[in-house]
């Protein structure tokens, strides 16, 4: 599986793009400047470093991601389930489940999950 | 260099007394408002930084105080010793002694390098660890506006800057908790806390030989927290202790890369703090009283000098006339038991400075000695003198008995001047000397002045 750790900060620019990609790069400084408070050269500086690890492109000041929002958090999903529960999904759960109560349409929605699932294995 | 170095050894040793005596009032005032044990600080770092004082007849820096004076600090340790304080007296009969002094004069010089690659090495410590911490908060996104939260610093929130000062706090903390800990750090910054550390800190790299002066700095911080910690509870009511220590119990795992950087605040020191969190109640205004008097006295009493002529020391010697350097402070020369004392090598030709008496005019023997301090690879040195009424004239000073004495890296030369014999009705005037160094360059030493017609 391929690296998609990303920090808090890293996240956060990251999604920036997704909800308004393609962007431009004038547009995106901008952008960051609003929301995350970012000069323009930590954006430009966090752009390039992100270019490099393959997460998105930068071309002809047109930035898009190469990367989906689903496959980061899939990655942060299994690292979190790896690291705290050791790869085993039903005490990653349970631990979930634990003191919550599922709404009906919650819990319809969890088991067609699961029976899609199956088929699938 | 070496005599802005007797000037820290100076304030050091004035300074360490006024540690000893806040750190003893902080004692007295444990029950009052930490906000007092905060203030009672400035006086500390006004000793450590500024060597020029107010003169007061009434004072409590005891008289003997700042005495480290050029000649003993080299050889004896930085305090003025019983021995050092009579210096006065036995200089004349003891001028070999004198010249066994001159031989370790380098040992200073070496002391002034070592003092000063301590503060380089702090600073070079201090900018580094602020740049790495800075590149690790780059990315950190704005909260709210100055307030920042990033993943890259463990869990402690801090100001950082001396500008426009930010806060950083660690992402994902509870609402209730990012309330206290906001409050807590904007106070910080609305005493301006963010400038008094660093200010601090460059006095501790200015005396990092002097162990008091790190104890100071710590207890500075500890009183900086908790004096915030209080106003925070003021602001809030009471009741919010218990919640306001869970804030800081959440916040204290982990020691941290901040707490070494002295330009951030890092929230050290939790256990003292919840202690005192906890007990944290409205002081009575009897308490507040006693403390304001109590601070005020030390802080007036701390900083202003003893005048003179209430005392029999000079303390920091003040003398137009004569190019003594403050620092040279002086024992007491009687009338008949003149001193001559070290003279401060900034050029490395230097000659005996003869020290003021009490009222400030020089007194000297009959016959005056001379001792001229001369670099390793000088040829040879002569002697100057003009007379203030003729002022254009410079005369070469004649030369009754010189008499060589090597050492081992420095060549000191002894001269003999019978002043009364050739100037009956008394001398005014200046003497220097200037030395001819092997490859012809000429040094040239600072002028003394000299009066006998008193």
């Amino acid at each position: 599986m391929e690296n998609f750790k990303l920090y808090d900060g890293e996240y956060k620019f990251i999604c920036v793009i997704w909800d308004s990609e393609p962007v431009g790069s004038t547009e995106l400084v901008k952008l960051c400047a609003e929301k995350l408070g970012w000069k323009k050269s930590t954006t430009y500086t966090m752009l390039r470093k992100l270019a490099e690890r393959g997460l998105l492109k930068n071309e002809n000041t047109i930035v898009t991601t190469l990367v989906k929002r689903e496959q980061v958090q899939r990655f942060e999903t299994e690292t979190l389930l790896n690291k705290m529960f050791d790869g085993s999904l039903p005490s990653f759960v349970a631990s979930f489940l634990q003191g919550r109560t599922l709404s009906e349409t919650e819990a319809r929605e969890i088991q067609r999950m699961i029976q899609e699932a199956m088929k699938n294995g | 260099m070496d005599k802005i170095f007797i000037a820290v050894l100076n304030m050091s040793l004035t300074a360490s007394f006024v540690i000893v005596a806040v750190v003893l009032a902080r004692l007295c005032l444990r029950r009052a408002p930490k906000a007092f044990s905060y203030a009672l600080w400035a006086v500390v770092l006004f000793n450590l930084v500024c060597p020029y004082k107010f003169e007061s007849p009434a004072s409590l820096l005891p008289p003997d105080i700042p005495a480290v004076s050029a000649p003993q600090s080299q050889d004896t340790a930085y305090f003025p010793t019983q021995d050092s304080l009579n210096f006065g007296e036995t200089a004349i009969t003891s001028r070999h002694e004198d010249l066994l002094r001159k031989v370790v004069w380098n040992e200073r010089d070496t002391l002034a390098i070592i003092w000063l690659s301590g503060i380089v090495g702090m600073l070079i410590y201090t900018v580094i660890t602020y740049v790495l911490l800075k590149r690790k908060l780059r990315f950190a996104t704005k909260m709210d506006g100055n307030v920042y939260e990033t993943d890259r610093i463990l869990r402690s929130p801090f100001v950082l800057g001396f500008v426009r000062p930010k806060i950083y706090v660690p992402v994902g903390l509870s609402d209730c908790d990012l309330d206290y800990i906001l409050r807590h750090e904007r106070t910080h910054i609305k005493r301006l806390d963010y400038i008094v550390k660093p200010v601090a800190f460059l006095a501790l790299a200015l005396h990092w030989f002097n162990p008091l002066v790190w104890l100071a700095y710590f207890l500075l911080t500890t009183d900086m927290e908790m004096s915030c910690d209080e106003r925070v509870l003021k602001e809030m009511g009471g009741e919010v202790k218990e919640a306001y220590s869970n804030a800081l119990l959440s916040l204290a795992t982990g020691r941290h890369l901040i707490g070494l950087s002295p330009l951030a605040f890092g929230e050290g020191n939790t256990k003292k703090r919840i202690k005192n969190v906890l007990k944290f109640k409205k002081p009575s205004r009897i308490i507040i009283a006693a403390a304001m008097i109590l601070v005020v006295t030390l802080t007036a009493g701390f900083a202003v000098n003893r005048a003179e002529n209430d005392t029999d020391n000079l303390g920091f010697l003040d003398e137009p006339e004569t190019p003594v350097n403050d620092a040279t402070a002086a024992a007491n020369p009687s009338a008949d038991n003149p001193v001559i004392s070290l003279y401060e090598s900034v050029t490395d030709v230097g000659l005996d400075q003869l020290i003021p008496d009490k009222t400030g005019r020089i007194i000297i023997p009959d016959s005056l000695y001379i001792f001229i301090e001369m670099p390793n690879d000088t040829g040879y040195c002569t002697l100057y003198y003009t007379e203030n009424n003729e002022i254009s004239e410079t005369h070469t000073l004649k030369d009754y008995r010189s008499s060589a004495i090597s050492t081992s890296d420095k060549s000191v030369r002894m001269y003999f001047w019978n002043v009364t014999e050739e100037y009956p009705d008394g001398f005014d005037g200046q003497i220097w000397a200037v030395a001819n160094s092997a490859d012809g360059t000429e040094l040239i030493s600072e002028k003394i002045s000299i009066c006998t017609n008193m």
